[in-house]
């Protein structure tokens, strides 16, 4: 072994060689370390050389002293603290930041205590950055102590243990001898007092506050330095948030007593963004959430529905008023505390359908009272009150039809009205928007009649409305409407009407623009789907054949060369009979076989000549002449007494034709009685007397006499051609009394039509009950209800005792049979 | 070699630690030594016939021989037939062809000279610390096991060597890129070390250290902080012996850590004892050779040790055990003992369990005979705050729920390893009972549901877990690969509610071999949303449903990865990883740092 | 203060100077705090250690040790620096106290 160690051995290092010439223990090296380190303290270290602090504190750890080197330098930092640091500050605190400790008052000794507050902070601060530099620095130099001795994580390092010492023996030191409030307190109550201060609006020192608050967040409670042991959490934040609780519930109360929401708003939205400030310039973003939560749960939760209802001032205010800037506040604000924005929401809600209600009820009064409310009424029906002449009946309906629209057109301004405030004011909200169209809906529907008077009012618009109109206008109108019938619940209805009305303007050549009504129909369809449209498009595809038919036929007779000089030119219109609504074919009328009326000779050869045309066209088609639906051009000479020959042209219903064309048989002086001409012509009564009223009871079109001269006609009465007939025009048009123009229904008709409903929703539901069964072969009562009802909602809203006679229905006929009773389940039969 | 039979001859009979097929060889009444004693002797009398046979044919061309060979002494030429033979021997090795390729083109171009040099070489005794001529500098130096041959063979001396080194560096540096070099990547990994840019110069150091460790006679001041550090890479190396023990022993130290004390004998120990009469902490590993006396010793000089830690000290009887813990119980603080086959008794564990009264740390592992009763005498540890258990025998589910029950709510740490028995009502218990864990580890079970385990984490007063091994948690069944319906083991929902409890703080996680876990749950747990910033160990060993896309999600998902243990993730082919993270057990995987 | 210097000078016990860039010597903990401007001690405000326990056969070493790791500096494979067996003790202790 010897010889193996021989020359080459390691050398070991060689003790302490560098300090042999000086003392060597403990004791000497800590005198010399505790003088640098009171040097450094007292800010003089540039005379200090870094390498031999560290390397005094090197050899007292390798003595294996180290934790006794620890113990020193802590009793010598807390001995610092105590007799120099703490001093410093108890010296800076003024007896005005002690005694009003606890009060609230903020008045009057203001800024004799905002002076003294800011001085002792200035103080405070001070002593903490140089605390932390001191520290820093000694951290350094005794580096490879804490690597040691704090190394296995039993004891924190000695920067950790120096702040703690600061935290104990300055923070938590009393002020004075005889009191038990510490430097902490004052700084708790000064910071607070300083907040209040410029919550009150004054202005204050924030950077030195804010670097106070710095040195609770570097400070903790336990040695382990957790975030939620930082002082600023345990010390300064609860009593923080304390007093800015019974700042706000105080706050809230005194903006309530100002009873102005529009102001409310604007100030909370104002100590939102102050708060906000507070916490990135004066106190700690680690508040900005609380502080937040706390200003939403007192200032706003608490009272917003209070703001949100207030009378005279509130959302119903701001919405009468159209007050953009308000209501995009009362948003904000609601949307802060409320996800679903309730408040808001229901007040928007209950406003809309509040408005809603008043157009309804303002349409209901006109149409039970006209005559009453024609002086009040807007221009429009000033208008029609001058046309309202003597009679009422037409005019009536008239200013019903004029009601309707101006529902239409009221609601869509109320519409256009919350659109703007729901996309300036709300920001686009989607649960607002679902809310405003849940009122919309709930209140349209609430009026019986929604379907026909949106009917009514294309009707109108596409016969005169959009005359002179640019395209786009036309569009928008078009689409607004849609925008209602969106809100329609039985969209069935709407279809019924719209055809019946749509039918009226094709026949008798009203509508305004073709291209409008194609137009109107594609937007339907996008709207509400295919199936809706189907036979409204079928309905102009007749038009369009009827057009071509005609021309052909023409070409026909043209070939044929018949030399009828009398002939009469016949214009066509062949329509598919499910197609088209039933009540303008009365032939179908409640079942009854109506038998044809009885055409005069020249029309009734005509009549055969087409048919024969057709048939020979498209064999195995049935023609069922519609006469109530035709009209007619003829030329009448009136022989005046004085001799003279006065020529009108006169435009008439197919069956007023008839009737005329009767008179060309009878003597001038002579007459027919009703029933004479109910015989010669078969003509229904209903169509009859409405015929006769229009020729020979309304004053302008009277061409034919009557005696006696009453409004009603009765099968006694007598009909003279009337020679005297003048009109200032040369063509004359005479309409069918209540026949002719697009109107609201009587209740009858009204009765009539809603049957007419039922009897086609049975059918519809009927087929969706097949269809599902079919797919699912069984199903639970309960899940083909759902089913069946949400198939249908597209077009109507199906009424559950309905759907349930319908099941039954298709079990008696054996399309269904109950498989189970518990739960109830149906089979499908094929 | 040599060393090593060395120490097998010596009187002493103990033997270090021995290989599993040694002990079932023994067991069988079959001895490796004394196979491999028959061997050398086999070889021995083969070699000794070969050496006659060599020694008949020279002696008849001895016969033949010119006039100027002076034929010596009996003795001498045996001595010389000896020698040729080596030559003989020599020249077919493959150093001599190497050696020669070398020497092609030098003036003495001759086989025989070559030779003779080789076996010069090899006769010479030369030992480390020996003294020998450096060959080109013709200086004296001591040699080293490092000391290299010079060209024309003979030792170099370390100044020629390094000149030596320097023209031929260029090849060997290329040839170690490619297999040792990825064999040196490869234990770096292992050690977890991917930092980049040089090695620290203490740890340059102290590896030096290490190399060097039989020319230093003395430590000097050293902290202890850099001998606990000396003492893991000299065991590492095994070259802690009763030689280098000395430079551990210093009196004012109060604590020594040995991790391989297999080459130490009882003076040795008592010599540890004897110098550092303040040692609180003692921590041997290894220590198959510590005897009762040594804790007889211990006993007499009443040493104030508070934490003890041994390894297999397989010697000491359970009588001396219980004296041991009589004496020393009540100053204990920590207790660490594993792998003892032969004493240690549930007695003695009884006893143990009523003086050590004041113990916060108790681990034991692979203890051999100890089972329900130690497990119920340690429930009476009041004090205990972490608890380690491994032991051999089977146990059943009672005692370990009452030793829960009682010590659960002190506990801090909790491993249970191999209690094949447990089964979900334990997780019960340290769900109502343990509500300060930090450490959590069962492993080896197929017993415990998912179920069990996801109703552990939800709900569980415990704070977030920094610890989980739950390795090989799952079914073992070659018949059903798939496992039951209702999983067995840690799998999908177990997981999800694992990382939903523990995720923002766990720093460790081991769940090779939970094999039940889903592709979908690794996917939830992973999402791009999720993060755990603690995470820096992840064993996923063998999970098959990792691919590529759940790897790269758990490297994003975790940005304080270190180490990434993915051995038998088939899965994985293509994975782009940070700097920093050491991904350990991928084969044939293309792997990216960015 | 003036501009900081971007060369320091270490010293070694027996009086050898080695001047090298701030960067490399602050490779060590030690130093690199000992030349922290923030900390008003004599070495930052002159950017000149004295380094009492280190001969200058040790701090030639310490040294070349930061030479060598800036220059492999986030460079993997690094080769090891060479140690002369006989100082590896000594520089050990140097290593400590540097926290290098």
């Amino acid at each position: 072994m010897a010889t193996m160690r021989a020359r080459q051995k390691i050398r070991a290092p060689r003790r302490g060689f560098a300090s042999a010439q000086k003392t060597d223990d403990f004791d000497s090296i800590w005198t010399v370390l505790s003088s640098s380190l009171t040097e450094i303290n007292t800010k003089n270290a540039s005379a200090l050389s870094f390498e031999e602090l560290y390397r005094n504190a090197y050899k007292i750890v390798l003595m294996m002293r180290g934790e006794e080197l620890y113990e020193k330098v802590k009793t010598l930092e807390q001995e610092w603290l105590q007799n120099e640091v703490q001093k410093r500050i108890t010296g800076s605190i003024s007896s005005s930041l002690i005694r009003s400790h606890k009060s609230v008052d903020v008045q009057d000794p203001a800024s004799e205590r905002r002076a003294a507050g800011e001085k002792f902070l200035a103080v405070l601060k001070g002593a903490w950055e140089d605390h932390q530099l001191c520290m820093g620095m000694i951290t350094d130099v005794l580096m490879y102590m804490d690597r040691i001795v704090s190394g296995d994580h039993t004891k924190p390092s000695i920067y950790v243990a120096a702040m703690a010492l600061f935290r104990d023996h300055v923070l938590r030191a009393a002020v004075s001898s005889d009191t038990q409030t510490n430097v902490a307190n004052v700084l708790e109550s000064t910071v607070l007092f300083m907040i209040q201060l410029e919550r009150a609006g004054h202005m204050i020192e924030r950077p030195l506050i804010r670097h106070c608050i710095q040195m609770l967040e570097g400070l903790y409670e336990t040695t382990t330095e957790e975030e939620s042991s930082k002082l600023y959490l345990t010390i300064l934040e609860p009593a923080f948030l304390e007093t800015s609780k019974e700042f706000y519930q105080a706050e809230g109360q005194r903006l309530l007593e100002i009873a102005d929401a529009t102001t409310f708003c604007r100030l909370a939205s104002q100590r939102i963004a102050e708060e906000q400030e507070r916490c990135r310039y004066t106190l700690s973003t680690i508040t900005e959430q609380k502080i937040l939560d706390l200003v939403d749960e007192e200032l706003i939760r608490k009272n917003i529905e209070e703001v949100v209802n207030l009378e005279g001032t509130g959302v119903r205010y701001m919405l009468d008023h159209n007050q953009i800037d308000g209501l995009r506040n009362v948003y904000e604000l609601n949307a802060r505390v409320d996800k679903k924005k309730e408040a808001l929401t229901k007040q928007v809600y209950s406003r809309i359908v509040e408005l809603g209600r008043e157009i309804n009820a303002s349409t209901t009064l006109a149409v039970q009272a006209p005559a009453l409310s024609t002086g009040e009424k807007d221009a429009a029906s000033g208008e029609k009150k001058s046309e309202k002449g003597k009679e009422k009946e037409k005019p009536a309906a008239n200013q019903q039809t004029v009601i309707a629209i101006r529902w239409v057109d009221d609601i869509l301004a109320l519409k256009r009205q919350f659109d703007n405030i729901w996309g300036k004011a709300f920001l686009s909200d989607q649960g607002l928007q679902g809310s405003i169209m849940t009122s919309f809906s709930e209140f349209i529907n609430m009026n019986p009649r929604c379907s026909e008077y949106l009917s009514l009012f294309f009707d109108e618009n596409l016969k005169k409305g959009i005359k002179g109109k640019t395209e786009s206008e036309v569009d928008t109108l078009l689409d607004n409407g849609i925008t209602m019938l969106r809100y329609i619940k039985d969209k069935d209805l709407f279809e019924t009407y719209y055809k019946k009305h749509l039918s009226r303007r094709l026949l008798m050549k009203r509508s305004a623009s073709m291209d409008a009504e194609r137009q109107m129909i594609s937007k339907m369809k996008m709207e509400v789907g295919n199936q809706f449209t189907q036979r409204i498009e079928a309905m102009f595809k007749d038009m369009t054949i009827s057009g071509d038919l005609t021309n052909s036929y023409k070409e026909h007779i043209a070939r044929s060369g018949d030399p009828d000089q009398k002939r009469v030119d016949l214009e066509i219109n062949v329509l598919t009979s499910t197609m088209w609504p039933m009540e303008i074919m009365p032939a179908t009328k409640e079942g009854t076989v109506q038998l044809p009326c009885i055409f005069p000779r020249e029309i009734d050869s005509l009549k055969q000549s087409f048919e024969k045309f057709y048939l020979d066209k498209h064999n195995g088609r049935k023609l069922s002449w519609q006469a109530s639906m035709g009209t007619a051009d003829v030329r009448a000479s009136f022989h005046r007494s004085n001799g003279k020959v006065q020529r009108y042209e006169l435009n008439v219903s197919t069956h007023a034709l008839i009737i005329l064309m009767l008179f060309n048989d009878v003597p001038s002086s002579e007459s027919l009685t009703y029933e004479e001409i109910q015989v010669q012509t078969r003509i229904p009564d209903h169509d009859l007397i409405r015929n006769l009223q229009s020729l020979a009871v309304a004053p302008k079109t009277r061409v034919l006499k009557k005696e006696p001269m009453s409004k009603d006609v009765k099968p006694t009465d007598r009909f003279f051609f009337n020679n005297e007939f003048q009109s200032p025009f040369v063509k004359v048009r005479i309409g069918v009394v209540s026949g002719g123009a697009n109107k609201v229904e009587s209740l009858d008709q009204r009765k009539e039509t809603e049957k007419k409903m039922n009897d086609e929703r049975g059918g519809s539901i009927e087929a969706a009950i097949v269809r599902i069964m079919k797919q699912r072969k069984t199903l639970i009562h309960s899940q083909l209800m759902t089913e069946v009802l949400s198939q249908l909602s597209a077009r109507f809203v199906p009424d559950v005792n309905m759907v349930k006679r319908r099941i039954e229905s298709l079990i008696d006929r054996e399309y269904l049979e109950r498989v189970s009773e518990e739960p109830p389940t149906y089979g499908y039969v094929a | 070699m040599r060393k090593r039979s060395g120490r097998r001859t010596a009187r002493n009979p103990i033997r270090g630690p021995h290989s599993a097929l040694t002990d079932f060889l023994a067991s069988n009444n079959i001895s490796a030594a004394q196979i491999r004693d028959d061997y050398e002797q086999r070889l021995q009398t083969a070699q000794q016939q070969a050496e006659q046979e060599a020694a008949q044919q020279e002696e008849a061309e001895d016969a033949v021989e010119d006039s100027e060979y002076q034929p010596d002494s009996p003795e001498e030429q045996t001595k010389k037939r000896k020698r040729q033979q080596a030559i003989e021997k020599t020249k077919k090795s493959k150093e001599f062809a190497r050696r020669k390729a070398r020497r092609a083109g030098e003036p003495d171009d001759d086989d025989d000279a070559l030779a003779n040099e080789m076996v010069d070489e090899k006769q010479r005794p030369m030992n480390p610390g020996q003294l020998a001529n450096c060959k080109i500098c013709k200086k004296r130096f001591t040699v080293t096991p490092y000391s290299k041959t010079g060209p024309r063979g003979g030792l170099l001396c370390a100044d020629c060597s390094k000149k030596q080194k320097a023209p031929g560096k260029k090849a060997p540096a290329k040839k170690r890129s490619s297999g040792i070099g990825r064999r040196q990547n490869q234990k770096t990994l292992l050690d977890g070390d991917v930092s980049n840019g040089a090695p620290s110069l203490l740890e340059t150091c102290i590896k030096k250290v290490g190399d060097n460790i039989d020319n230093i006679e003395e430590f000097g001041d050293l902290p202890p902080q850099l001998m606990h550090r000396l003492s893991q890479i000299l065991s590492r190396n095994r070259a802690v012996n009763s030689r280098t023990l000395e430079l551990f022993l210093r009196p004012q130290y109060r604590s020594i850590d040995l991790y391989d004390c297999a080459k130490l004998d009882t003076d040795a120990f008592h010599k540890i004892l004897a110098s550092m009469p303040g040692l609180t902490r003692l921590n041997l590993r290894f220590v198959t050779p510590f005897k009762d006396a040594v804790f007889e010793y211990i006993l007499d000089r009443d040493l104030k040790i508070q934490d003890l830690q041994l390894d297999s000290p397989n010697l000491v009887s359970n009588g001396c055990w219980r004296q041991l813990f009589i004496k020393l119980g009540p100053q204990l603080q920590t207790l660490k003992l594993w792998n003892l086959d032969w004493a240690f008794d549930d007695e003695t564990a009884e006893i143990m369990s009523n003086n050590c009264t004041g113990l916060r740390r108790l681990k034991l592992k692979h203890l051999w005979n100890i089972g329900d009763a130690a497990l119920k005498s340690i429930s009476s540890l009041k004090s205990l705050e972490h608890l380690s258990l491994n032991l051999k025998q089977e146990t059943t589910n009672e005692p370990l729920l009452q030793m829960i029950s009682q010590l659960g709510p002190n506990l801090r740490t909790l491993s249970l390893e191999e209690f094949q028995q447990v089964d979900d009502q334990l997780l019960q218990n340290i769900h109502d009972n343990c509500h300060h864990l930090s450490k959590l580890r069962l492993t080896s079970n197929a017993t415990i549901t998912d179920k069990g385990l996801a109703d552990l984490f939800r709900d569980w007063k415990n704070p977030p877990l920094t610890f989980v091994d739950f390795q090989k948690l799952r079914d073992v069944d070659t018949g059903n690969p798939a496992g039951p319906p209702d999983p067995i083991g840690l799998a999908s929902d177990g997981f999800k509610a694992l990382m939903e409890h523990s995720g923002s703080k766990l720093e460790t996680l081991n769940i090779a071999s939970c094999r039940h876990i889903t592709h979908a749950a690794f996917e939830e747990v992973f999402s791009e949303k999720k993060r755990y910033p603690a995470l820096k160990s992840l064993d996923i060993s063998f999970q098959l449903a990792v691919d590529d896309y759940v790897a790269q999600c758990i490297v994003r998902c975790c940005p304080a990865l270190t180490r990434l243990v993915v051995f038998g993730c088939f899965g994985i082919r293509d994975l782009h990883i940070h700097r920093g993270v050491a991904l350990i057990g991928l084969v044939t995987a293309k792997v990216t740092v960015d | 203060m003036a501009e900081q210097s971007e060369y320091v000078t270490l010293v070694s016990y027996d009086g050898f100077e080695y001047i090298l860039p701030r960067s490399a010597a602050c490779i060590s903990g030690t130093i690199r705090r000992m030349l922290d401007p923030s900390s008003k001690f004599s070495e930052a405000l002159t950017g000149r250690c004295v380094l009492e326990n280190m001969t200058g056969i040790v701090l030639e070493k310490v040294c070349e040790y930061f030479l060598y790791n800036e220059k492999h500096k986030d460079q993997t494979n690094v080769p090891d620096m060479e140690i002369p067996p006989e100082l590896c003790l000594e520089l050990l202790m140097a290593a400590d106290y540097l926290d290098t």
